[in-house]
């Protein structure tokens, strides 16, 4: 193998993103899927939900809350990760003070799951 | 002096980074083993010269700079060399003996080397030998490389101990221990890698070497203990262009014993010949071009030239991941000159800047090669002057866009 200088560069992927996200919430059928995004005090955060399932990114949605039909339920895993807009004056890290402390789905068909991620 | 050094200081204790950590020397191409003193401001300008400092058996760790060194003759025992950098430790002549005791190194690139005689045993961490070899290890100490990497190399022995190796990969290479007079094991090698070119031989009856959760492509000889190993693709990004990062269906990736990846690998992006970005970087810019042999060169009159690659877009906001140079630069020039004479020690570098949801780009900063680009809570980036490695805070963006700038006769150096 011949000894080369510059070639180029690579990037490693940093597999952590700036914050928390939860995986899994595995039901049978999910029709009207509710999402809400919180922080600690309870407010409503402007954000960006990023839903995917089966290893795909299905949509990106800007507005919070969020309601979202899903169709072929059965069995199926969804991922949510919630991205704040806020980001021009502040650092977010994982779990940073006042972010996502809750994350709150309401489920149809009278279901509620509170789901806490901090 | 202000100094650029990451490795060896007190950031903790000493946020300024003018206090080293104890029995640490130092050693730049802008230092001066005359009129130096070792110390992060004033370092001495050979590896040679840091080795006489500790007293025998001492387990000093030296310092040593961006840079390319030649190094022939380290008399000393304990000390550890650590590269600040990309360190390139070369021979032109092709015709040195590393001489020394014991090799302790981490982060080093070794070139054209022989290193054998008094050498015995020793621990070589993140380091890349090329064209070396190593030889006649008759010690009772063993030798252990973690995370390293051999191409066209080879150690061969009759090491009365063991030879580890410990998530490393061979490359064209030849690892061997043939001693047959005692009852420990020979080569480990574990958790690694090896091209169809390498040989792995350990000849220890009646102990055995073992090869266990590695990818071996090449000839296995001797007498080992194996377990779960296997031989397939291991889909390095770019093995000619010397990317080892992985891509993401990788067999390496998972694969070790703790669950990590075997041969030191981590899943990453080229940019590469053939990879749009940079192809169309390079096209855009007539004075820069790949040659024969791939490598990104500068033609034409300018002295450097600067290539700006497309932006690239996350899914989600992400943090960004460590940048790595690939290749092996050519570091000749990076003696200090009359423009950055004051830069201690020199570095290599790229810019970057990026965005998050907002799309807003930031400004242009500069960050260092090998490094996660990182940045201070004041907004300096990690290769500015002053910047506090205690503070260090990955980036965290949308998209993000990478320019370089480059010599005429070598990578460009800070």
């Amino acid at each position: 193998m011949q000894l080369k200088k510059f070639t180029g560069f690579s990037i490693e992927n940093d597999s952590a993103i700036p914050l928390r996200k939860w995986v899994g919430i595995s039901v049978e059928t999910i029709e009207n899927l509710f999402i809400q995004v919180r922080n600690g005090s309870g407010k409503l955060l402007k954000c960006t939900i990023v839903v995917i399932s089966g290893g795909q990114v299905q949509g990106e949605y800007t507005s919070n809350p969020l309601n979202l039909y899903v169709e072929n339920s059965a069995n199926l895993t969804i991922e949510a990760r919630a991205i704040n807009h806020n980001q021009k004056t502040q650092t977010v890290l994982h779990g940073g003070d006042g972010f996502y402390k809750t994350v709150v789905f309401n489920l149809d068909r009278a279901s509620v799951s509170r789901i806490d991620i901090n | 002096m202000v100094h650029n050094f990451k490795e060896g200081i007190d950031w903790i204790a000493d946020p300024t980074g003018a206090t080293p950590l104890a029995n640490h020397i130092f050693v730049s191409k802008s230092g001066n083993d005359t009129t130096g003193d070792g110390s992060p401001g004033n370092p001495y300008l050979t590896v040679e010269k840091a080795y006489t400092i500790p007293a025998t058996n001492n387990q000093f760790n030296i310092i040593v700079g961006t840079g390319e060194y030649v190094v022939s003759n380290l008399t000393g025992v304990f000390s550890t060399i650590v590269g600040d950098g990309v360190v390139i430790f070369s021979d032109p002549n092709n015709n040195l003996t590393l001489t020394t005791s014991r090799l302790y190194a981490n982060n080093i690139v070794f070139k054209d080397y022989m290193i054998l005689a008094q050498t015995s045993g020793g621990v070589c961490n993140s380091c890349i030998f090329i064209n070396s070899d190593f030889g006649n290890l008759s010690s009772t100490v063993q030798s252990v490389f973690n995370n390293c990497t051999f191409i066209n190399s080879s150690l061969i022995t009759n090491q009365n101990n063991t030879s580890t190796f410990n998530y490393c990969k061979l490359i064209n290479s030849t690892i061997s221990n043939t001693n047959s007079s005692g009852s420990v094991a020979g080569v480990f090698f574990l958790d690694g890698y090896a091209d169809e070119n390498s040989i792995i031989n350990s000849s220890r009856l009646p102990a055995r070497g073992e090869i266990d959760r590695s990818n071996i492509q090449g000839i296995i000889q001797g007498y080992f203990t194996i377990e779960n190993f296997f031989s397939e693709n291991p889909k390095f990004q770019n093995l000619p262009g010397f990317d080892f990062t992985l891509q993401p269906d990788s067999p390496h990736i998972g694969a070790a014993i703790d669950g990590s990846t075997i041969g030191n690998g981590y899943v990453g992006s080229s940019f590469f010949e053939g990879i749009y970005e940079l192809d169309e970087a390079i096209n855009n810019n007539e004075n820069v071009r790949y040659n024969s042999l791939g490598e990104i060169e500068v033609i034409g009159d300018n002295e450097s030239e600067t290539i700006t690659l497309e932006p690239v877009e996350f899914e989600f906001l992400r943090y960004i991941g460590k940048v790595r140079i690939s290749g092996f630069p050519d570091l000749v020039i990076n003696t200090p000159t009359s423009d950055n004479s004051k830069i201690n020690p020199n570095f290599l570098s790229f810019e970057m800047r990026y965005a998050q949801n907002d799309g807003v780009w930031t400004g242009w900063k500069k960050y260092r090669f090998n490094e996660i680009p990182s940045l201070n809570a004041d907004g300096k980036s990690n290769a500015e002057n002053g910047y506090n490695w205690a503070d260090n805070r990955k980036i965290i963006a949308r998209k993000y866009q990478i320019r370089l700038t480059i010599l005429k006769t070598s990578y460009n150096a800070a």
